[in-house]
Formats: structure tokens, C-alpha cells, sequence
């Protein structure tokens, strides 16, 4: 059974009169272990599915399954850590606090949550900050708490919408070395992105995504086949489609 | 199935929403309806200066509001009861210090406050003041002071005075101006007094109040009735009669005209002089 | 741990430590100290005007808690997407508008126990300060605990009726703007259809009456819950009346929550 399973979905948005189709009949499936970067220009449609796929959205047509329960139920989500593009917290929060709450809702004992959240909070290089409200923060202390967050209860899948944008090279170190400390777990890593350099550097397979259409679904050679970068590979893709 | 089950939770929980609003919406409205107006209303007991500096700009907004809520406990016949007469008084005063130039409040201020007993002619004279001299184009404040002194405080000079002062302001108010004139003198006075009671009458709407006029006007007809008789006497015998009875002994009137103020329907004569 | 009360406790603790509610508290005070310099203005019934500035103070604290912290947090929690963060887990909508509300309504009640204690004590002040003045006529704490509590009653409805606009309008202004007309109009709306049934001075089409009484079945009617004048004349409280206009909140409450909740299901979160 496939982790996660995009299985015919459609979504248009509405703007006062206006219609936009944002998703076109999406079929994707995500393997266990397996770590899948979902490609795409911006407006593409990933947040989108991403956010379908946590039932932040529903889908016009089609559902979503996550190891087998409909993502409309709540409970498909104990199995889930998600990180948001833009993660934003209660800003009179603590860390401590933020992590104390994802680990209850997500059922763990306040005990559990002590040890493991001493473990990623080391990791992520935020333990001198764990008293200090989440204000203070700057932009890469709060990406790194959203990752903190989304893993806390050490889920089986993590979703992860553009875990990179906005960061600088050591950030962007850190957390690919977390991805694929988790791909080593055994655990699924289903992540977006347009920064093609840490799809070459992570991914298992790819997806490829534009105007809400799938036009690619495999593994990187086939999708490089006589390009020599994938980023080449990639503007041909993409304006082969739009002249089309 | 889990869908399924908090979709009926949620329909039951709304049908006992839905129905419990129902039935206490219509208790409380009835219980409510039962409250005596003051429970529902009550006047902060301010002077206007602060309410004014407490609203800024919306001062004659709140001057709206307020007459908004004195009017809760006008209407019907019956007498108001003391403790809402100082609410309503204090709020009309309010009112009328927030905007002294709203003719409505000004009306209210003329059906009320002086009809009422104690010291509210005084009080209703007061703040008609504050829309005499704010409403500079308009007779109007001025002929009600001028009415509440003749009619309430029997007072016709003061009276006269406001009376012709107005009659400088307006075309329409030249004929009151004459009245004010003649109010002042002794001698025709019935007359005038009947003009000026007719000239109220027209300028009121509450039934009860018009009853009164009208009541007045008959008296004073009566009186106009009886002073033709004196002066036909004294011509008559060189001396006034010592009572009115003696008008009809005479045969210079065949009925006592009745005076609709008095229980008795009598008039009081004393010294060849009406009084009533 | 039921995430119901997770959530009512984040946003307890969120709203609690917000800067608005120092400057709320603050002017809360200042109106506290204000009311024993102002008391001295007034030469009858000093008790009264206590009491009119002590609830002042609570209205306005409770108003603006729910104005720019309860409508600012939920619609910052939208429009901000921090609500991902909680319906992120394994959390429904339901439970998260419910552990919303409910920490508000814990914030609101932890407020008005403050400021009410603190409104006595400066009752106790101004009293002390001027010699002669006395408490209202047949003042009891428990009729000062229940017109609190009936105005904690009206606060929650406003706070009900802010989470619903907040859910349906796109802005945070438009939501504001929508509950102070609700509120406004709550307050207003029985004494204009008063005046209006009288009928003494205008002339009101039956058309117009009725439409005024159909809108006061649609509006909340706020003024019910105001028993500031039993309390500061030493008027009887009718336990019937308290029942009824209880319910009567209670389950305006409820209509107000559970539409909130229908729309909330099917909104888009993004």
C-alpha cells in the first residue's frame, strides 16, 4: 500500500467570478522509504496538494489516502510531521511549549516529549533558546522549530512545503542532513520545492507539476535523459508544455 | 460513520439551540415587557459639560440618542410618575445641552415638563431658553416661554415680552408680536388671552394637553360672555353687580355661562373683576 | 490529553502574555483610579456612580479584549496560517474552535475576576475617601457577583458572534467592523422597538414594526443582561428573569457556535 496516495484529484479555486483550476486530476502515489520531491514553478499547484494531503483543502473531486485512512479524517494525521513554507507559531510561546503541545496532541506522554525533544532540539542547535518566546525568533530559528515540531512525535511520514526557501547554506545543510538521517529510519519524506539542487542531492524519485498537471512521475535519470542537468531537463519540460 | 455521528450531534445540538432560543427570547421579551421603564433606562446622572467633553464629536449624535431614550417613557394619558419625570427631565436636559439647536427636543421639552406639577415649569422655561438663543431664526422656543409664563405662571408681562421680541424675528409671528402687545395692557385681555390659546392649540398634538386648551378657551368665552354682561350693567346702573346671579335677575343674560375649569362650573367674581 | 483543552490552554497562555492586555489593564486602572477622583463630583447617590464607572471599566476592558484579541488572534491564526500548526496534528476543526473559544473565555473570565476585584477595592477607596458616602441601597456580593456574571454572559455572546464574523469575512476590519454593529445594535435595538410599538409621536407603517421585531429575533438582545441599575438602586432580582434570560444567552451562544463551526468545516484553509 502506497504511504501517501494523490488518487484523482481535481481542486478549483474561485476568485469573485473568476475560476482557476489549480489542481487537474492528480494521480501520485508515495512509497514507504522513499524519499519524493515534488517539482514545480511557483503557482503550480504543490502547496495545494500538500495542503489537500493534511485537509487544510478540500478536493473538488478525488481523495487523498495516507496508509490507507481518508486524509479528511483527523486520524490520518498521527502519522504525519508537517513543516509549512512560512511556519508560524503563537508568538508568546516558548519552544518548550510549542513542542509540549504537538507532542500531546499527537498522544505522546509529557515524559516521551522530554527526551525526545532534548534529542531534536540538539540537533537543530535550539536547545540555548528553548525559554525564549518565539518572537525573538529570526526566520531560520523559526524554520528549524517548525521542523522541530513537525518531528517531535516521530512520525512515519513528513511532509514538508519548501523546506528550504529563505535559507542560507548552513540551514540548508542542516536540514537536508536531517532528511536523510530519516530516509535511513525507514521513513517517508514527501518534500516540494524549485531549488533543483537538493532534489539532485536527495531525492528517490520526482514528480513534476505544472498548472495543476503531472507531467513527470519517476526516478531522475529517466526524467534527465539527454540533458546534462536536471535544470536544463527542467526549463524544457516546463516551456515545451507552455508552448505547446 | 464518524462523519455520520457528529452530523447528527450537530443537528441535535441545534434543534435544542434553536428551540431554547425560541422559548427564552419569548420569556424574556415578556418578562422585560413587565419591567418598569427606569429598570430599562436609566439616566446617568451627569451635568451636560461632561457628557459633552465624554462624546467629542459625536455629541449631537448622543443628544439624538438620549431623547431616543427619554421617549421610552412618554406617551399614554395617564400621569408619569415622579421618579421617571426627574429621568425624563434630566435627559431632555441633556439632550438640549448636547444640541441645542433640535426643534424635536424642543417640542418634547414644550408637551412635557411644564404640564407636570412642582418645579418643572421652571425647569422646562430653562432649557427652552438654551433653544431660543441657539434657534435665532425661530419664533418658536420663544412663543412656548412665552406661553408657559402666561398659562403656568400667570405672569403676562414677562409673557408680552418674550411675545414680542419673536414677533421681530419672523413674518409669521408679526400677529403675535400684536397679541404680546395687548397682553400687556390690562384692558382686553380675555381677548387676547383666547387668540394666544388658540394659536398653542394649533401648535399642539398630545390630545390630552388640547383637551386642557380647548377646556381654557371655553372658560375664557365664558368670561368674555360674562365681562359684556358686566359693562352692560354698569352702564346700566352706574355700579357693578355684587354677584353674577344678579345678570340674570336683571335679564341682561339668560343662562351663567359655565366654566369647564371648576368642578362646580362656576365662576369666581370678586370686586366687578373674573376670576377663574 | 483531549486537544480541546490543548488548545484552550495555548491560547490562554498566548493571550495572556500579549502586550494588548497590559494596555488593556492599564487603562482598566486608570478608569479604577479615575472613579475615586470622580466620585467627588457628584453629590447624590455616590454609589451609583461608582457603580457606573466600575462596570464601564469592564465593559471596555471585556470589549477590547474581544475586539483586538480575540478577533485579532483568530484571524491572525487564518490569515497567517499558524492554525496549520494546530490542525496540522491530529486535531478537527471542531475541536480547534472550541479550544479556541474556550481560551478566550478562560482569558475573559480570568480578566473580569481581576478587574472586579480590583473595581471593589476602589470602591473601598473612594468610599473611604469620602466620608458620608455610602454602598448602593441593599448591596450584597452576591448581587454584585450575579450582574458580573450576567455581564461575563453578554461578553461571551459578542465573543461568539465575533468568532462567527471572523470565520466568514476575509478581513479582520470587516470582522470588527460587523460585531461592534451587532454589539451596538444589541444594545440599542429593544429601545428603538419600544418607542416604535408606542407609536405616540411618529407615524410608523405596521410594515416598519415589523421588520424592527424580526430584526430583534435575529440580533442579540444585549440589554437584557444589563442589571447594572438593580444593582446600583438596590432593585430585586427576579430569579425567573435571571433563568430565562440565562437560557436566552446560553443558547444564543450556542446557534452562534455551531454555525461558526459549519462554515469553519468547509472553509478552505489557505
Amino acid at each position: 500500500m502506497a504511504e501517501i496516495l494523490f488518487d484523482h484529484i481535481s481542486k478549483t479555486f474561485r476568485y469573485g467570478f473568476k475560476r482557476q483550476t489549480v489542481l487537474d486530476n492528480l494521480t501520485l502515489d508515495i512509497e514507504k522509504g522513499e524519499v519524493f520531491g515534488f517539482l514545480g514553478p511557483n503557482g503550480a499547484g504543490k502547496s495545494t496538494s500538500i495542503n489537500i494531503a493534511l485537509d487544510f483543502i478540500r478536493a473538488d473531486s478525488g481523495r487523498v489516502l495516507i496508509k490507507g485512512t481518508q486524509a479528511t479524517d483527523s486520524n490520518s494525521r498521527r502519522n504525519i510531521g508537517y513543516m509549512p513554507e512560512h511556519p508560524h507559531f503563537y508568538e508568546q510561546l516558548t519552544p518548550r511549549e510549542l513542542l509540549e503541545f504537538g507532542g500531546l496532541t499527537s498522544g505522546m506522554t509529557r515524559n516521551d516529549i522530554k527526551t525526545q525533544a532534548g534529542i531534536i532540539l540538539e540537533k537543530l542547535e535550539l536547545l540555548p533558546f528553548i525559554y525564549r518566546p518565539v518572537r525573538t525568533f529570526s526566520k531560520g530559528m523559526k524554520q528549524r522549530i517548525g521542523l522541530a515540531q513537525a518531528m517531535i512525535h516521530d512520525p512515519e511520514i513528513l511532509i514538508l512545503d519548501e523546506p528550504m526557501s529563505g535559507l542560507d547554506p548552513l540551514g540548508r545543510r542542516l536540514i537536508s542532513r536531517l532528511i536523510l538521517e530519516f530516509k535511513e529510519a525507514g521513513k517517508t519524506v514527501f518534500f516540494s520545492t524549485h531549488i533543483l539542487n537538493d532534489v539532485e542531492m536527495l531525492c528517490d524519485r520526482i514528480g513534476v507539476l505544472h498548472k495543476g498537471k503531472l507531467l513527470y512521475c519517476g526516478d531522475l535519470q529517466g526524467f534527465q535523459k539527454d540533458s546534462n542537468t536536471l535544470e536544463e531537463a527542467f526549463v524544457k519540460e516546463i516551456t515545451d508544455r507552455s508552448t505547446r | 460513520m464518524l462523519k455520520n455521528k457528529s452530523t447528527i450531534i450537530f443537528f441535535v445540538l441545534f434543534i435544542i439551540g434553536i428551540s431554547s432560543y425560541m422559548a427564552s427570547a419569548v420569556k424574556v421579551q415578556a418578562l422585560r415587557d413587565r419591567l418598569d421603564p427606569t429598570q430599562i433606562v436609566s439616566a446617568l446622572n451627569v451635568s451636560p459639560e461632561v457628557l459633552k467633553i465624554a462624546s467629542g464629536e459625536f455629541a449631537s449624535l448622543l443628544a439624538d440618542y438620549l431623547l431616543l431614550k427619554a421617549s421610552v417613557y412618554l406617551g399614554g394619558r395617564d400621569e408619569m410618575p415622579e421618579a421617571n419625570q426627574k429621568t425624563v427631565s434630566t435627559l431632555f436636559s441633556q439632550s438640549a445641552n448636547l444640541d441645542p439647536y433640535f426643534f424635536q427636543t424642543c417640542y418634547f421639552v414644550q408637551g412635557y415638563l411644564p404640564w407636570w406639577k412642582g418645579d418643572y415649569v421652571k425647569k422646562g422655561i430653562e432649557i427652552l431658553e438654551l433653544f431660543n438663543a441657539h434657534r435665532d431664526w425661530d419664533w418658536q422656543p420663544g412663543f412656548f416661554i412665552g406661553f408657559d409664563y402666561f398659562y403656568f405662571l400667570r405672569d403676562n408681562l414677562t409673557a408680552s415680552r418674550y411675545l414680542m421680541e419673536i414677533a421681530k424675528r419672523h413674518e409669521a409671528a408679526k400677529s403675535l408680536g400684536l397679541l404680546g402687545a395687548r397682553l400687556a395692557q390690562r384692558g382686553g385681555e380675555t381677548i387676547t388671552s383666547i387668540a394666544f390659546l388658540k394659536t398653542m392649540y394649533e401648535r399642539t398634538e398630545n390630545e390630552a394637553q388640547k383637551e386642557e386648551i380647548a377646556r381654557r378657551i371655553e372658560a375664557l368665552n365664558g368670561v368674555l360672555i360674562l365681562e359684556k354682561g358686566i359693562e352692560q350693567y354698569v352702564w346700566s346702573f352706574g355700579h357693578p353687580p355684587e354677584t353674577l346671579e344678579q345678570l340674570t335677575a336683571t335679564g341682561i343674560l339668560k343662562t351663567l355661562p359655565k366654566n369647564p375649569t371648576r368642578p362646580n362650573e362656576a365662576y369666581l367674581y370678586k370686586n366687578g373683576k373674573i376670576e377663574f | 490529553m483531549n486537544p480541546i483543552w490543548l488548545i484552550t490552554k495555548i491560547t490562554f497562555k498566548e493571550g495572556i502574555r500579549n502586550r494588548i492586555l497590559f494596555g488593556i489593564t492599564l487603562l482598566a486602572l486608570l478608569l479604577f483610579a479615575s472613579n475615586v477622583v470622580l466620585t467627588n463630583l457628584f453629590s447624590l447617590e455616590v454609589g451609583k456612580v461608582m457603580v457606573d464607572l466600575g462596570f464601564a471599566a469592564l465593559s471596555l476592558a471585556g470589549l477590547s479584549i474581544i475586539f483586538f484579541l480575540g478577533i485579532g488572534m483568530l484571524s491572525q491564526d487564518i490569515h497567517n496560517k499558524t492554525v496549520y500548526m494546530i490542525v496540522g496534528r491530529p486535531v478537527t476543526r471542531a475541536q480547534y474552535v472550541m479550544g479556541k473559544f474556550g481560551g478566550m473565555t478562560l482569558l475573559l473570565f480570568v480578566v473580569m475576576l481581576i478587574l472586579g476585584f480590583l473595581a471593589m477595592v476602589s470602591f473601598g477607596i473612594g468610599s473611604a475617601l469620602r466620608p458620608g458616602a455610602t454602598m448602593p441601597r441593599n448591596f450584597s456580593w452576591v448581587s454584585l457577583l450575579t450582574t458580573i456574571g450576567f455581564h461575563f454572559l453578554s461578553l461571551l455572546i459578542v465573543l461568539s458572534v465575533s468568532f462567527f464574523f471572523t470565520v466568514i469575512s476575509s478581513s479582520i476590519y470587516l470582522a470588527m467592523l460587523f460585531t461592534f454593529c451587532i454589539y451596538f445594535i444589541g444594545h440599542s435595538l429593544e429601545t428603538i422597538v419600544k418607542v416604535l410599538i408606542k407609536g405616540e409621536f411618529m407615524e410608523v407603517s405596521p410594515w416598519y414594526v415589523g421588520l424592527m421585531k424580526g430584526m430583534s429575533w435575529l440580533f442579540p438582545n444585549l440589554s437584557a443582561f444589563d442589571l447594572k441599575a438593580n444593582l446600583a438602586y438596590g432593585l430585586p432580582y427576579d430569579g425567573a428573569y435571571l433563568i430565562w434570560t440565562g437560557l436566552y444567552g446560553c443558547a444564543y451562544i450556542v446557534i452562534m457556535f455551531l454555525l461558526t463551526l459549519v462554515i469553519f468545516k468547509q472553509k478552505d484553509l489557505c
